[in-house]
């Protein structure tokens, strides 16, 4: 009999302290249910703790249930090495670490399957068949093919052994938005087919909201939320919940602000008493301090002594109109008929790119992974040759205060051996400015002065991204190039950068040239937008031109894609 | 695991101190330590007033295996030291530059690492009729490849970060990218790198001055006293049994510890 997976009282201890606390977690068969949270909240220590793969020093605690199997998680991961990758299968985020690059992918397909039905030709197949993919692949390394299509096979290989339960970490969140919603949809069909469990773990409310039927919402190790689908976040009762909610930023329209939640996510076991987000919660009181609340109530579960009712009213969010693009002025940098080949044999990364940027405007650059937005950034900004085109500046003032950049990953963006002030007062010096203007300079950023002292390791990563944005406009530059610069960063602190970014842009004049595959984000900062595929515009136009009526087949298919917005 | 790791500090930290004291002040600790006594001869370990027993010339075993210390260690410090400072210059511009200087460096590198090290430190002290520091410089050209290689990697690894590129479009020049942004960076694994060499150089250092290169007769050294006590070995044990331990023992902890550095800058660095 098939009753679904039910987790209760799991406690996950890692060398520094709890990294979950007390998480109770029930699956039906044919469910979905999400588990949403930032970093740092313990959706994926859950997984893992769920199959056995904890990492060296963290133990857990706990029942499990599948169907009448009940396993004691204190017993150690070989308790559950009878259910692993048999009746609980995992599905990994990141499709190229986890396959293995020197077996064909067939063999890994079928690798947990009786050794008659490894080989047959017939059963890889029909494995193969399941998850779209041709014939061929079996014989293929994983190397050979694309990622969504790596995947696809990761998938076959997790259901290969028919699990009731299928744990999903994170499992579309390295895909571009396209590739994301086939592979989303995949799992849907697969899972009502078989009737199966499916566990989905993800950082992206858009997709717990568009395909799940339960979502619990984790912060902080602790689970603070739980209810039906996207009831969670339409009627929020956690301040959490619904801080996350509001700081999402929506596609529809632009906000003058995003509101963001401030702060950043603490680690689980840095919370010693009280509700755990009380330090970043602006309803929160002196019960809220010092009592933890649990988690109460049935259809619908909220931990928290002070929950938002139904009849509160939702604070109204303040739409703005989007930017008009700046005709008048003149333009700053054009760039005409940019072209660039990295091997004789490679497909162009750049084809015939002519794009302009006028001062003080916010221009978007939109595409997914190897459209080439990363390389024209590069080539603009003079990290990269190219091989042939133009790029003419309508100013004339060393390279320093022309363009800077701020990169995707803050962490590896800062100088781990130079603290904070050091970084800062070299860019100044860079761009003939006097190093006094370093604690100005972090009050610019919304950081204290007393960080000039620090070294990057001892800041989040969004205050490392506000230090690496502080550095970017210290030569006072004309032209500020951001790469993705809030796409390794969580959903809340994102907000924070964002309203950053515009209020930088608006104070100091700088025109932005913003690059990012999240067409939603792109809104909030961009008067204007340029499309880009296979290292070619195809579309351009003012923001909400663009937005509303899409030409472009491309640009079309990408705002399809983008999940429940 | 992790706390048998974490006792590594200490377990070596004890032996390498006392070492250290006794290369520092073994003039002031033994100060008559070569001092010859024809009459007494050789006698085995636990002799009254002989710890270890004396060698055929009388002298105290024990006192010469601690003013052996310095010669023993220092020289492979030096040879550390010195192939390291080679590798960080060489390595940082072949890394950073790249191109012709890159290849031309680690061709260099590639010949010298293509040469036997004790092979040749025989033959060239053996020519010019070295003594100890000949033998010690001609041991820094053997050792500086393999350190020249290795900075150069961390270098490159360096270079590709998002933060060696943001120095770049600050317009910083290339000395100070270099030696301001991503030395510091590679410094941390120079230094656990320069540990292991010198228990190596220790290794090769006591070797050659056991085959009668390095230090000159009558001068106290763990690797010559070895030699000279070969033919004592049934009548005194402790001759040979005490300078053997202390190169074991030196050589094995130096590594430990350079081990476990290494380690923790690597835990570091993911951390980071």
């Amino acid at each position: 009999m098939n009753r679904g997976l039910t987790l209760s009282n799991l406690v996950v201890t890692g060398p520094a302290g709890l990294i979950v606390t007390r998480m109770d977690l029930h699956v039906e068969p044919g469910q979905t249910v999400a588990l949403v949270g930032e970093s740092g909240s313990g959706k994926s220590m859950t997984a893992k703790a769920m199959t056995g793969l904890l990492p060296r020093g963290v133990s857990a605690t706990g029942n499990l249930q599948l169907d009448d199997t009940v396993i004691d998680l204190s017993e150690g991961p070989t308790a559950l090495s009878h259910l692993r990758g048999k009746r609980i299968s995992l599905l990994l985020q990141n499709p190229f670490t986890s396959l293995s690059p020197v077996h064909r992918c067939g063999e890994q397909i079928t690798a947990t399957l009786s050794p008659d039905l490894r080989r047959s030709k017939d059963e890889i197949r029909r494995r193969l068949d399941e998850v779209d993919l041709p014939e061929r692949v079996a014989r293929q390394f994983p190397f050979e093919l694309s990622g969504g299509m790596r995947q696809r096979v990761a998938l076959a290989a997790s259901l290969a052994s028919n699990p009731q339960i299928l744990i999903g970490d994170e499992p579309t969140t390295a895909l571009d938005v396209t590739t994301q919603r086939e592979m989303l949809n995949l799992l849907e069909r697969i899972q009502q087919e078989r009737n199966m469990s499916l566990l989905l773990i993800t950082h992206d409310l858009g997709v717990a909201r568009e395909r799940a039927d339960k979502i619990l919402v984790m912060y902080a190790g602790r689970l603070v939320e739980s209810g039906h689908g996207s009831d969670v976040f339409t009627h929020a009762q956690h301040p959490y919940t619904a801080g996350l909610r509001d700081s999402d930023p929506p596609l529809e329209h632009r906000l003058i602000e995003l509101p963001a939640i401030a702060g950043s996510v603490p680690h689980p076991w840095e919370v010693a008493i009280g509700c755990v987000f009380a330090p970043r919660c602006n309803r929160a009181d002196d019960h809220c301090r010092s009592d933890a609340p649990e988690l109460v109530g049935t259809a619908s579960q909220v931990a928290c002594w002070k929950p938002i009712t139904q009849i509160e009213e939702q604070p109204t969010l303040q739409i703005a109109h989007d930017v008009a693009p700046q005709n008048s002025k003149d333009p700053l940098v054009v760039l005409t008929g940019l072209s660039q080949r990295f091997t004789p044999t490679a497909p162009l990364a750049l084809d015939d790119v002519s794009l302009e940027i006028r001062a003080g405007e916010a221009v978007g650059i939109v595409g997914e992974s190897g459209s080439g937005k990363t390389t024209l950034a590069r080539c603009l900004i003079g990290l990269q040759s190219f091989d042939s085109g133009t790029i003419s500046w309508s100013i004339d003032v060393p390279m320093a205060q022309r363009a800077q950049i701020v990169f995707q990953d803050p962490t590896s963006a800062l100088n781990p051996a130079m603290t904070i002030g050091a970084t800062l007062a070299e860019a100044l010096r860079a761009g003939q400015r006097d190093k006094s203007e370093v604690e100005s300079l972090l009050h610019l950023v919304g950081l204290p002065s007393e960080y000039a002292n620090r070294r990057p390791s001892g800041l989040s990563g969004g205050e490392q991204q506000r230090v690496a944005i502080a550095r970017a406009i210290a030569p006072r530059p004309r032209l500020l190039i951001c790469d993705e610069p809030v796409s390794s960063l969580d959903v809340s602190v994102q907000a924070q950068i964002l309203n950053l970014m515009n209020s930088l842009l608006r104070d100091l004049g700088i025109a932005l040239l913003f690059i990012t595959h999240d067409l939603a984000v792109v809104r909030q900062v961009a008067s204007r937008v340029y499309v880009m595929n296979n290292g070619k515009v195809v579309e351009s136009g003012a923001m909400e031109e663009v937005l509303l009526s899409p030409q472009h087949e491309y640009t079309r298919q990408l705002f399809a894609s983008v999940a429940g917005k | 695991m992790t706390t048998r790791r974490s006792l590594i500090p200490f377990v070596t930290g004890i032996p390498l101190s006392i070492i250290a004291i006794f290369v520092l002040a073994s003039r002031w600790i033994v100060p008559n330590a070569t001092q010859q006594d024809i009459m007494t001869g050789v006698t085995a370990p636990g002799t009254a007033g002989h710890l270890f027993g004396t060698d055929q010339l009388g002298r105290d075993i024990g006192q010469l295996a601690i003013a052996g210390a310095s010669s023993a260690v220092v020289g492979p410090i030096v040879i550390a030291l010195g192939s390291m400072m080679i590798g960080i210059l060489l390595g940082t511009f072949a890394g950073y530059m790249g191109g012709w200087l890159d290849l031309l460096l680690s061709k260099y590198a590639d010949l010298l690492l293509a040469l036997p090290t004790t092979l040749v430190a025989l033959v060239v002290t053996g020519l010019i009729d070295g003594g100890y520091w000949v033998t010690v410089l001609v041991l820094i050209m053997l050792f500086s490849p393999t350190d020249i290689r290795m900075i150069r990697g961390s270098v490159i690894a360096q270079t590709g970060r998002p933060y060696i590129e943001s120095a770049k479009v600050l317009g910083l020049s290339r000395r100070r990218i270099m030696f301001r942004h991503i030395l510091p960076n590679v410094l941390p694994v120079a230094f656990s790198t320069m540990l292991l060499n010198v228990a190596f150089a220790l290794v090769s250092m006591s070797a050659l001055s056991f085959l009668g290169l390095g230090v000159g007769p009558g001068v106290p050294d763990w690797g010559r006293q070895l030699s000279d006590s070969r033919d004592l070995i049934d009548r005194n044990w402790g001759s040979v049994v005490l300078p053997a331990m202390l190169i074991i023992i030196t050589a094995a902890a130096i590594n430990l510890l350079g081990d476990w550095l290494q380690d923790r800058f690597e835990q570091r660095a993911v951390q980071r």
